[in-house]
């Protein structure tokens, strides 16, 4: 048996049995890796480039409609790839931003990928903020730094790293572009030679902040090791009824233990 | 049990701030996005670029509506054209030179008459004519337009058109909807998942059928010409029979307005609608992975989809026109059932029977009324044989087919409008399935069609008679 | 010539059947459906609704006055009353009706049922507001504890109807209601003071100080982090967060008030830059939130860049990103121009 460390870090840190309610399959695979983005973000080319799947993508918000899923080989590993629908955000009720939600929170890949469009960062960077919100594993894709630097668009991409606090790999996903570095920084991510320190919201509006505090504290005694207690109080004062009742039931600790458990049997 | 309480605390936390929660998270995050963005990005002025300068001209007032009327133009003129040719020589090699190996190579087998006729007859034979009639205008079309797509054109169209559509409670995007439903309406239906409201996306695809899809335009040009073009002096006949199938087009399309602006007021109000288009940056497309992915993933889909539906279709057809039972064919026994009814439409119980087992494909609704016709009528000669469906080499055979049928100028009228108006193809009916997951909705969107065919060609036929005797 | 003439009659004579039985609403069908539900439970659960109102409002009510608001007199009434009794949802002496516990438990049930269907409407569908208080008045009593529980998650939990009334919980709980808080509302609205909190001393002082008193009616101009500016009598004042979180507002609905300098987003001319203000209550639902999406929160900057053949809808530029909305939108974004 081997040592049980909290952080063993060539690990996969991926949840196998909720995996397996939300459908991935992963009994060929060492790694899952989810894709997010907004709509029209040239994600799908990513999701393309990476596994030389032909999904048909498009100059058009909202192309995929479904949850696409595919796989690769990168350093003798095997990746699981799975698209999740794009959207601008993953605080409302709609079934796409439910599906990405929960995929992030309770599958909990070994890395989310964000693909952020270069030319319109600012409005992209809100939905890379709720990512990071959620987990402490991902990698952030300025795809279209082409067409920005087009349209006289300039992203320092070292201090926007800094800044967010992941790996940022400037692409041009459709000329294929940056995509060995992006699997690079992947790969750092998950072995460990990169760590995270995803940038957290301090500070909300003063409205909201004292109730987010006062519940995430409870949280944090009832779940010692919710790693994102104040994401998960936001989603209850959201009223968020299935986050609620994984808190009533306990669900939302089990995601910790179930990873331990997991880390346990390999 | 301090989850509970939790819980608890949370909710009175939940009473006092109020229904304000979700707004004030989006403005905190936006406003942490904003001040990262003005530390990363450095963005000279972009009103000098070429995107800013190309929609400048393709909104401009005066100059977008005729540069899109002249762009949709050409893609249906290339597509129209560009088809021609290569559906002659499919048809050619599928349904005669094939069909006629085939049929001799069942003949030296000595199979049986009976399989021969389902396999070959029947099912090969819709399937290869549903290939060569609707292959190739597809194949043209749907490249076409994903280009525009890619380049992000039409997105600036859907921007143009909007206030027309949004009078009638529809999005503008329907107007691109509608576009690709003038080539397909199954492929319309599928493009309809552009438009995110799900009000106006339903709209979409239960009006998608109003648009003349390719599998009807042969039909509506061929009895327009022959019913429509022989009633006026022969110098106009071309273009009274050209305005004749416009009109029909264009009526299509005033009835999907009609149709949306009723849905949105009834049926459904209860859905909710949240306008909103964005204007992405235009990008140069990549030709060739367009090309590519646009026949992989509409035309052999959709083409797939027909085949599957159209094979089981052509053996109906052929038991259909081919089981006798005191020997009369069922066709027959139908028709004459049917033919009272289909007269008080200014139809006959053939044109009834034809767009019941023809549902798979429009495209082989005029074969299958013709192999009718000549079956119930008996008309020595024409044809391959009994109960196979067939084209006449010329106009004219046809003409006289049908006359021998019994057709008349109203008969011509009445099939256009109901072939305007009437159920979509099955390929079609499934998609909307596919894309509303709903039986309520593909109810609606399958019937209601019908409904106002019936309608219409009924009062037609009723105001005609009384005017013309 | 006969025939078709005969023809035509007999089809219009269907189509008119048709409309009467399947017209919305009035037809015959619609009817039918709506017969359907008991009248004697509608009445009931009448009742029971307008009782723990009242008693709400602390006020005691008699048979009559139950009568005139059922608009049932006489037998019928009677039958009502001997069912609510029966059901022992409520207790009658001598002349005055008063709930029981399970009646008010039954009552709280027809609120939340009615007020959570309300948030349906407004949130989800394209229903009209002015439709949502008689859709919800017939839906309260044919929905059933589920179905209003899949609605309820399917909305995310709402705690107030679309009027700002309290939703009752699962549990039939209501909150004290003392009224909202000043971050609940936006930047332009009016409200007024229905509480002051006297403890602490040093506190109540200093509001009182300010000439604020309840009953007074406010505009609110600026809501920032640790202080709230508002507009009473013509007076700006500033108030500390340590003020505000002792006084509780309520809403009055009257028409918003626009802070000076203010113009809704669709009147903002091609090729000029404003601010985003707020986006009014009156947008809601996925409307909202789409808005939201795109970055349209206030303090965004936004211009209007190009417009369609009939004005309408127009595009607008928002972090970086061009946005087309129609001008029925466009009408609920409040903006100042810079």
């Amino acid at each position: 048996m081997k040592e049980i460390e909290s952080n063993c870090s060539t690990c996969p840190a991926h949840n196998l049995s909720n995996l397996k309610s939300l459908g991935i399959d992963m009994s060929d695979f060492d790694y899952v890796i989810a894709l997010a983005g907004n709509p029209n973000t040239g994600k799908s080319t990513v999701f393309n480039s990476l596994t030389g799947l032909k999904q048909h993508t498009g100059n058009w918000p909202g192309k995929t409609v479904s949850r696409a899923e595919g796989g690769f080989v990168f350093k003798n590993k095997k990746y699981k790839i799975v698209d999740l629908p794009g959207t601008y955000s993953l605080l409302s009720t709609s079934t796409d931003e439910d599906i990405a939600r929960n995929f992030i929170l309770f599958g909990q890949p070994d890395v989310t990928v964000i693909v952020v469009d270069a030319t319109r960062l600012e409005r992209n960077l809100n939905l890379t903020l709720q990512v990071l919100e959620i987990t402490d594993r991902a990698v952030l894709c300025l795809n279209l730094v082409d067409e920005a630097e087009r349209n006289n668009i300039f992203v320092d991409v070292k201090s926007l790293s800094k800044e967010l606090g992941i790996p940022v790999i400037p692409c041009q996903a459709r000329q294929k572009i940056g995509i060995t570095e992006l699997l690079t920084a992947i790969d750092e991510v998950i072995q460990g030679k990169y760590i995270c320190k995803p940038r957290r919201i301090s500070k909300y509006h003063p409205s909201i902040e004292n109730a987010i505090n006062d519940i995430s504290n409870e949280l944090k005694k009832e779940f010692p090791l919710l790693p994102n207690s104040r994401w998960v109080a936001m989603r209850i004062l959201e009223g968020d009824q299935n986050i609620i009742e994984s808190v009533e039931t306990g669900k939302i600790g089990e995601i910790l233990e179930n990873q331990k458990v997991s880390e346990l049997n390999e | 049990m301090n989850k509970k309480n939790i819980i608890k605390k949370a909710e009175k936390y939940r009473w006092e701030i109020g229904d304000d929660f979700h707004d004030a998270v989006i403005e905190t995050i936006y406003k942490e996005a904003s001040s990262i963005a003005e530390n990363t990005v450095t963005d000279k002025n972009v009103s000098s670029t070429l995107d800013f300068k190309l929609d400048r001209i393709l909104t401009s007032k005066i100059y977008g509506f005729p540069i899109m009327l002249a762009l949709l133009a050409i893609v249906f003129w290339l597509t129209i054209q560009g088809a021609n040719i290569p559906s002659a020589f499919l048809s050619y090699l599928l349904v005669d030179l094939l069909h006629g190996l085939l049929k001799s190579f069942s003949a030296f087998l000595s199979m049986p008459n009976f399989i021969d006729g389902i396999l070959i007859d029947g099912a090969y034979l819709s399937a290869a004519w549903v290939v060569s009639v609707m292959l190739p205008p597809m194949a043209i079309f749907f490249p076409l337009f994903t280009l525009l797509e890619d380049f992000g054109y039409l997105p600036r169209v859907a921007f143009n058109l909007d206030g027309i559509y949004q009078r009638v409670g529809a999005h503008g995007k329907q107007a691109l909807t509608m576009t690709m439903g003038f080539g397909c309406n199954a492929a319309g239906v599928v493009a309809s998942r552009i438009i995110d409201s799900p009000r106006e996306r339903l709209i979409a695809i239960i009006t998608n059928n109003f648009s003349l899809c390719n599998g009807r335009w042969p039909t509506q040009i061929l009895i327009a010409t022959i019913f429509i073009g022989s009633v006026v002096p022969s110098y106009v006949a071309g273009i009274v029979s050209s305005a004749a199938v416009i009109f029909i087009a264009v009526l299509g399309v005033l009835f999907s307005f009609a149709v949306s602006w009723s849905l949105s007021n009834s049926l459904l109000k209860g859905v909710g609608s949240a306008f909103s288009l964005e204007l992405p940056p235009y990008r140069p497309p990549r030709f060739w992975q367009t090309i590519y992915t646009s026949l992989i993933d509409r035309t052999l889909i959709v083409l797939w989809r027909a085949v599957v539906f159209a094979a089981p279709a052509g053996v109906v057809i052929w038991l259909v026109a081919n089981v006798e039972i005191n020997n009369i064919t069922l066709a027959k026994y139908f028709v004459d059932f049917s033919n009272p009814f289909g007269m008080m439409l200014g139809l006959n119980g053939v044109i009834l029977l034809a767009y019941i087992i023809a549902i798979p494909a429009n495209e082989i609704v005029l074969p299958t009324i013709l192999m009718l016709t000549t079956l119930t009528v008996n008309i020595a000669g024409a044809g391959v044989g009994n109960g196979v469906l067939f084209e006449t080499d010329s106009i004219n055979a046809t003409a006289e087919i049908l006359k021998a049928g019994g057709w008349t100028t109203l008969t011509g009228l009445s099939i256009m409008l109901f072939s305007l108006l009437h159920n979509p193809c099955s390929t079609t009916i499934y998609t909307i399935y596919k894309e509303t997951k709903s039986m309520k909705w593909t109810f609606v969107a399958t019937f209601l069609p019908i409904l106002l065919g019936v309608i219409v060609c009924f009062f037609t036929a009723q105001v005609w008679r009384i005017f013309a005797g | 010539m006969i025939q078709p003439i005969l023809n035509l009659i007999f089809g219009i004579t269907v189509l008119i059947i048709l409309t009467i039985f399947l017209f919305p609403k009035y037809g015959l069908y619609a009817m039918y459906k709506k017969s359907k539900i008991s009248k004697q439970k509608i009445y009931v659960e009448d009742s029971l609704k307008f009782l723990y109102e009242s008693e709400y409002e602390k006020l005691s009510i008699t048979l009559n006055q139950l009568s005139g608001y059922l608009k049932v007199k006489g037998e019928s009434f009677k039958n009502i009353l001997h069912r609510l009794e029966e059901m022992n949802l409520a207790e009658i002496t001598d002349d005055n009706i008063k709930l029981t516990k399970q009646g008010s438990e039954y009552a709280l049930r027809i609120i939340r049922t009615h007020r959570i269907w309300e948030k349906y409407l407004a949130e989800e569908t394209s229903i009209r507001e002015s439709e949502w208080h008689s859709e919800a008045e017939e839906k309260e009593h044919s929905l059933t504890e589920s179905e209003v529980e899949e609605i309820n998650k399917k909305i995310g939990n709402p705690l107030y109807d679309p009027h700002g009334d309290p939703i009752p919980t699962k549990t039939g709980e209501l909150p004290p209601f003392i009224g909202l808080s000043f971050y609940v509302f936006a930047e332009g609205e009016t409200v007024r003071i229905i509480h002051i909190e006297d403890q602490p001393k040093e506190i109540y002082k200093k509001i009182i100080e300010q000439n604020i008193s309840v009953g007074a009616v406010i505009n609110i101009l600026k809501i920032g982090k640790d202080s709230v500016e508002i507009e009473l009598n013509g007076k700006k004042i500033r108030l500390t967060s340590e003020l505000i979180k002792n006084i509780t507002l309520e809403k009055i609905k009257t028409e918003v008030y626009f802070p000076a300098g203010a113009i809704p987003l669709s009147d903002l001319e091609k090729g000029k830059n404003a601010v985003v203000l707020s986006i009014l209550k009156s947008c809601r639902g996925q409307q909202r939130r789409r808005l939201l999406d795109f970055g349209i929160v206030p303090g965004s900057k936004i211009s209007t860049e190009i417009e369609s053949l009939g004005n309408d809808p127009r595009g607008y530029k928002v972090r970086g990103a061009i946005v087309a909305l129609r001008n029925n939108t466009a009408k609920q974004i409040l903006v100042e121009k810079v």
